[in-house]
């Protein structure tokens, strides 16, 4: 797409010049674009060819494309001044150490992932942290516009209120049971978890605490516990309904 | 109706069928986004527009091999046989699709029906009466070797030395397979040939579409290295080495393959060959197809004619290595002939010549001998050599 943008830029700039698109397959995600691609076209005078350039060899100053029109299925040797190759989009390069260090997930391309692809789209996993603009994918100007007056309506009602809701489900440990080991520690992916490191026990810091749960599977004395949800409830809560569903296929 | 005909493709459904059952089962893959077309050698032709993007999605509508009506199917047929089997589009291809696979599935279906080019049939034939494409006498097939002292293969010897029918019949290749022993011999290696017990490795014939014979081919040298005790085979043509070594091992063959290049190499790192003699000439290298794109053989060749004393090495510039051009001989292309203008040879003749170099190096029979016959009518200054060739005069 901002290809056509750069043709058309060239254009205005050198009048006389001559731009020609190689492409496959034109995409144009958005309102009004395809609109903007016949304007290319048609107003602009660029030339589109459907085929993949296979080589490009330089010829003395020339640069030439080798090609076929797949449409008509000619050999095509195009010389050219300049050739503009129309790469793909990638995450810029530091964003992979802070995706790390925010603990915001990627996809596999290395984009942020956001929380909900069609409820939470401008918030990412990690409470407090928004995502806007072409962190999370390849985006034109507006469409990161939009996303960016998302994500910053979303800050504001984070700020609006004097106090934060928190889920009443988050970790807690029974200082009785912990040996200090620190494992948990190791495992929680928010860094919810500090080490007293005198009383050699460990404390939970309860609004970073997303109540993810690793740290209770990780903690070999079971000192690490849900509130709410602590081993026993569960192994009742199992109990009851053995219970109840034998109960139940008796009557029948 | 006729008209109907040339304005509709109709779509055919059990041609397609067929066909993929035969292997062109990649036609699908393809997004017909035409890189394979310029670089394929007939892209090179200018004169000639070979449609190579277009093979895979009208097999997928049954729209190959498929014409009733005769001239239509010539039409068709010529362009099934053009393919040189170079699989530079596979080379280059997004998607890794290769249409000379797709066009050997073609052809097996011409040949099933036998709508074949006539030369092709008659090297069929041949191959199958007297296991060589040229139809020479079987008895033969060791001449080349007269009075060199190379001993029949024997259990216990290292190497079996196979120098494909080329250069075990055709005068100018025998000198190849000459140095070949000559370079053996002198470094003192255990080898042997089984000569006239040798049948062609049928890569040719497989390539024309002649699927039956060419297993028969295979079944026939398969028991025959099995009998003897082979374990590991020299060859001096990339048809042979891919043959043996990729398409063998689907009929039981079980045996290490090496082509000369690859051997001669090491035997000069391992510093068991030595090279005495400078050889004061510019040399350009062709890289062969079956052994550049098909087995990512690059550096063994270069390795032994940059290690020789004296010797200019030059590469053709755009169309080295991965993007060498076919000499055109390949699949069938040996015994074909094109109008003079519509010639990749030609095309690759002018591109080597163009380097300023005295010397065409090749390591391929099928490139020697194609150079060789098309320089004959040019009267150029310049020779085709294999590197065993170049090697065996510096011994
Ligand atoms: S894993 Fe359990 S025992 Fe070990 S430090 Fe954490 S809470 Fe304490
Ligand atoms: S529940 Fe998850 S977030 Fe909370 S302390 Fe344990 S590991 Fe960390
Ligand atoms: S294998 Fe070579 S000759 Fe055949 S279609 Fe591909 S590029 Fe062309
Ligand atoms: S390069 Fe591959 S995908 Fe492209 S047209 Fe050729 S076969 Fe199809």
């Amino acid at each position: 797409m901002y290809m056509v943008k750069h043709a058309l830029l060239y254009k205005e700039h050198v009048p006389d010049g001559e731009a020609i698109v190689f492409s496959i397959d034109i995409r144009t995600g958005g309102k009004d674009y395809e609109e903007f691609i016949t304007r290319a076209k048609e107003e602009g005078n660029i030339l589109y060819i459907r085929g993949k350039p296979a080589r490009i060899i330089k010829q003395g100053d020339d640069l030439v494309v080798w090609c076929i029109n797949t449409l008509t299925g000619k050999q095509l040797r195009v010389k050219c001044d300049m050739v503009v190759l129309s790469m793909s989009m990638v995450p810029s390069s530091g964003a992979l150490d802070l995706a790390k260090a925010l603990r915001i997930h990627t996809n596999v391309h290395g984009f942020f992932s956001e929380a909900h692809p069609k409820l939470r789209p401008v918030e990412s996993l990690v409470p407090g942290f928004f995502l806007a603009g072409t962190a999370q994918g390849p985006k034109d100007i507006p469409d990161t516009v939009s996303q960016a007056s998302g994500a910053a309506a979303k800050v504001l009602t984070l700020f609006s209120s004097d106090e934060i809701s928190h889920s009443p489900i988050i970790a807690c440990v029974n200082e009785d049971l912990c040996s200090g080991c620190g494992i948990c520690v190791a495992t929680c992916p928010y860094d919810a978890r500090e080490m007293d490191e005198r009383k050699k026990i460990v404390s939970v810091n309860e609004i970073l605490c997303e109540g993810c749960g690793a740290c209770i599977s990780a903690c070999p004395s079971g000192a690490s516990q849900q509130k709410n949800l602590t081993d026993n409830q569960i192994d009742n809560m199992i109990s009851v309904l053995l219970h109840s569903n034998a109960e139940a296929l008796e009557r029948e | 109706m006729k008209d109907k005909k040339n304005l509709t493709t109709e779509i055919n459904p059990e041609i397609r069928d067929i066909l993929i059952e035969m292997g062109a089962e990649d036609i699908y893959k393809c997004y017909q986004c035409g890189k394979c077309t310029s670089v394929c050698p007939w892209f090179q032709v200018e004169i000639y527009d070979y449609p190579v993007f277009k093979f895979s999605l009208e097999t997928a509508l049954g729209a190959v091999a498929s014409s009733e009506d005769k001239k239509e199917l010539e039409k068709e047929i010529d362009l099934i046989y053009r393919c040189v089997g170079c699989e530079a589009c596979l080379d280059q291809c997004p998607h890794g699709i290769s249409t000379s696979n797709i066009l050997r599935a073609a052809r097996r279906l011409l040949v099933d029906f036998d709508s074949y080019p006539d030369t092709l049939k008659s090297t069929v034939q041949k191959t199958h009466n007297v296991g060589n494409p040229f139809g020479e006498h079987r008895e033969n097939r060791a001449d080349w070797a007269k009075g060199l002292n190379v001993p029949d293969f024997q259990q216990g010897m290292e190497y079996l030395y196979f120098p494909c029918c080329l250069p075990a019949y055709e005068t100018r290749n025998q000198k190849v397979a000459q140095a070949t022993v000559g370079i053996l011999q002198k470094c003192e290696v255990s080898f042997g040939i089984l000569g006239v017990k040798e049948t062609c490795c049928g890569e040719v014939i497989r390539r024309i579409g002649a699927e039956d014979i060419f297993r028969e081919a295979a079944k026939a040298n398969i028991k025959e290295f099995n009998n003897s005790g082979v374990k590991k085979v020299l060859v001096t043509s990339p048809h042979c080495f891919t043959t043996f070594k990729n398409e063998y091992p689907d009929f039981g063959a079980d045996f290490e393959v090496l082509h000369t290049t690859q051997y001669f190499s090491h035997l000069i790192d391992t510093e068991k060959l030595k090279i005495n003699k400078s050889f004061n000439k510019k040399v350009v290298y062709h890289d062969p197809c079956t052994l550049a794109r098909k087995n990512n053989i690059y550096e063994e060749p270069r390795n032994i004619l940059k290690g020789i004393p004296g010797l200019e090495f030059l590469e053709v510039e755009n169309f080295n290595r991965n993007l060498s051009l076919c000499c055109g001989a390949g699949s069938g292309g040996l015994w074909l002939e094109w109008e003079k203008e519509e010639r990749i040879v030609n095309v690759r003749l002018k591109q080597l010549m163009d380097t300023g170099a005295d010397i065409i190096a090749v390591a391929c029979p099928y490139c020697l001998q194609m150079f060789e016959e098309t320089l004959k009518s040019m009267n150029a200054d310049i020779k085709v050599m294999d590197i065993s060739e170049i090697l065996y005069e510096c011994l």
